[in-house]
């Protein structure tokens, strides 16, 4: 069973999680045998769900299925690690945390970052795209989804360059030297 | 003609200041002298919220809790996700037997997402005299000596440079201060943010996470990744 994740952390970003709800993108998803597609959609409005009828509870959660597929909305979740542990692919916005957390699993999840170009500053789309140069990650903008997921989702996932591993010593070495401990 | 002396007094004094100012401002990386390894050294940290606070929580999940203490947790009001934060944290890194191992400090928040310029400078002033007096005044009369902590993360946003502003009064004063190191974020590949720019030239150091980004020149160092 093939679980693709949609996730946007704590922010918003209805342009990419209504995209997700659109019937070409569920139809393609569908095809690449896609069998649970959730979507964590954040501080968002209710995404506008295209005649679908996904019927929210209090907390924002609701499912539903679409041929062969199940849709499932979550608003927040208190474990993320453990939601893209158990999924296949995930599609980030372009946070340094949701990016971290995937790349560093191991094995590494393929990550398809979608930067949030109505952000004012967008130095995410900088991070998305230095680590999509480095091959890390791919890299998409919402409207070249249609193109850029049926190549995300033929990677193979066994040949994902993996994200070294945080450097314990880095920076407590640093702050020890600042402080006169050697 | 009356106005003309208080006038020229407070010109001296902001001319005085900003020699002081310019006397104390870090030329170069600051190390302190040598001291026990198994001496303590107290610390405070911002959690300035989302991103801030998940990585300021990596960078803390690698210092050992039995030097640095007690640690002097900062964050702004009603940011539930940095509390929890300093809950994991403390329960399992912390000594759950000492009490006064870390302090919780809560701040208004200096500027909400999209407020506007005036209310921004209200509120960001509310925050100046609930620093002012935690972070400066209290120390002093309870143990004038010391300062709030010896030394002072931050990583963003906004709150932290009024952190800073309040840190600097000890330093102006000629008293021992508080040494403050700024990380600048993960996600800040080619540029600094606003809050980096401004603290730039103030603080003891200045740490960026790609080589790029701090720009040419200055005290910007780069260890490669930290969180």
């Amino acid at each position: 069973m093939s679980i693709l994740l949609v996730t946007v952390g704590s922010t918003l970003f209805p342009s990419l999680t209504d995209t997700f709800l659109s019937p070409s993108i569920l139809a393609l998803l569908e095809l690449h045998r896609i069998k649970r597609l959730i979507i964590q959609y954040g501080r968002a409005a209710i995404p506008s769900d295209h005649g679908l009828h996904i019927h929210l509870d209090g907390s924002g959660k609701g499912s539903v299925n679409i041929g062969g597929m199940r849709v499932e909305l979550i608003r927040f979740t208190d474990d993320f690690e453990g939601l893209v542990r158990g999924s296949d692919w995930v599609v980030s916005h372009a946070g340094s945390g949701s990016i971290l957390t995937t790349l560093r699993l191991n094995p590494p999840k393929p990550l398809l970052v979608v930067p949030n170009e109505s952000l004012m500053d967008n130095h995410q789309a900088e991070l998305a795209d230095e680590m999509g140069e480095k091959g890390y990650l791919m890299v998409s903008k919402v409207e070249d989804l249609e193109h850029i997921l049926p190549k995300f989702l033929s990677v193979d996932k066994h040949n994902i360059r993996p994200f070294p591993q945080m450097d314990q010593n880095r920076f407590k070495n640093v702050l020890d030297e600042m402080m006169g401990f050697d | 003609m009356g106005f003309i002396y208080p006038l020229i007094a407070l010109v001296g004094c902001v001319v005085l200041l900003i020699i002081r100012i310019y006397q104390v401002i870090p030329s170069s990386s600051s190390t302190s002298p040598k001291r026990n390894p198994s001496s303590k050294c107290s610390i405070a940290i911002f959690l300035g919220s989302g991103g801030h606070t998940s990585e300021m929580k990596s960078l803390l999940s690698t210092i050992p809790f039995d030097r640095y203490s007690p640690r002097n947790y900062i964050y702004c009001h009603n940011d539930e996700i940095s509390l929890r934060a300093i809950s994991e944290l403390e329960s399992k890194k912390g000594d759950v037997k000492d009490r006064n191992s870390y302090t919780l400090l809560p701040l208004p928040r200096a500027r909400k997402v999209s407020e506007p310029l005036l209310s921004t400078l209200l509120s960001a002033s509310r925050t100046l005299i609930v620093s002012l007096w935690h972070i400066f005044l209290l120390p002093l009369l309870i143990i004038p000596r010391e300062p709030y902590a010896e030394v002072l993360l931050i990583n963003g946003p906004g709150t932290c440079v009024v952190l800073v502003l309040v840190s600097y009064i000890r330093r102006i004063l000629g008293l021992k201060y508080t040494k403050i190191i700024y990380i600048e974020s993960f996600a800040r590949v080619r540029s600094l943010s606003l809050s980096g720019k401004l603290v730039r030239p103030f603080v003891d150091k200045f740490l960026v996470q790609w080589p790029e980004a701090g720009g040419q020149g200055g005290r910007v160092e780069c260890k490669g990744w930290l969180v």
